[in-house]
């Protein structure tokens, strides 16, 4: 099977996401929120009665406001080295073949304003590429 | 008849819900809101002040505290509920908003926190319950670092 991305917008913001980290995508779960746990994340919610910690993507990636993420309207079931964990987007754009664009190591100044690793470029538009084990690696 | 130890209590700081067995609750008390009575302890922070129960004065701790939540929301009721815990160390009593109801245990599914959310210096919950579509914190009273004996 050809590898994939899914283009996800987060707030104002598009990022990718290598499909084979997805899990699933699930609509607007509720999500509980936890005390004393690591900064980071948002609370957690439940799949088949099976708890998915869902991180705090707008503020790990520092796109701004906190607040808006009760407005995203779905939920990214991905893995990781970890296990399972929820990240909350806006909307899943499209799904694209990898082949469609290429993959290139990111910059100082993209990894610095988007904690990735590696970009993905379609169209002569680079999107930030979401790792969730990178993601958890920010986790304080 | 069911066992104590098989009945869970839940109940509610704001608009997180707890656990517990009901063997770690001694009394549920509600009270016409009046000022609190000045502890007779060293004045430690979480024990400073007490509350009068069926049976004797207990130490009064700050649970919401303790779970970082704001303040007790039940400030416009007439009445106050405080658990009184049964605590090998002394008897301690918390301010909660609501005591939902105690249920057989079987009505609880236990889950263990994620990993990857908890905190490195141990201090988070290990333990949830799900109910009826909710997740519930888990409380073990003996975790929490205040009450009699700890003043």
């Amino acid at each position: 099977m050809k590898a994939k991305v899914a283009l996800v917008l987060l707030e104002d913001r598009v990022f990718a996401l290598p499909i084979e980290t997805l899990e699933r995508i699930v609509q607007s779960p509720r999500v509980f929120q936890l005390p004393r746990v690591r900064s980071g994340f948002k609370g957690i919610f439940l799949i088949d009665d099976e708890v998915i910690p869902c991180i705090d993507l707008p503020g790990l990636l520092g796109t701004g406001n906190h607040c808006t993420f009760r407005e995203s309207q779905y939920t990214l079931v991905c893995t990781s080295d970890l296990g399972r964990m929820g990240l909350p987007v806006t909307r899943v754009l499209q799904i694209v073949d990898v082949d469609a664009g290429t993959l290139w190591i990111a910059s100082a100044e993209e990894a610095a304003w988007a904690n990735c690793r590696q970009t993905f470029e379609k169209s002569g538009v680079r999107f930030p590429l979401l790792d969730p084990d990178l993601l958890l690696s920010l986790l304080s | 008849m069911v066992a104590a130890a098989e009945l869970i209590m839940v109940f509610r700081l704001g608009t997180l819900g707890l656990s517990l067995p009901v063997g770690a609750v001694t009394e549920v008390c509600r009270q016409p809101r009046m000022p609190l009575a000045q502890s007779a302890s060293d004045g430690t922070a979480g024990s400073a002040y007490s509350v009068q129960t069926c049976a004797s004065e207990v130490p009064l701790g700050d649970l919401a505290h303790y779970l970082g939540l704001p303040l007790i929301s039940s400030s416009e009721e007439e009445e106050l509920t405080y658990i009184v815990f049964n605590d090998p160390r002394g008897a301690w009593a918390a301010l909660v908003d609501r005591v939902e109801g105690i249920f057989p245990a079987s009505a609880f599914i236990g889950r263990s926190l994620p990993r990857m959310m908890a905190c490195e210096d141990g201090s988070s919950f290990e333990s949830l319950d799900l109910w009826r579509d909710e997740v519930l914190v888990r409380l073990d009273p003996l975790k929490v670092p205040f009450g009699a004996g700890q003043p």
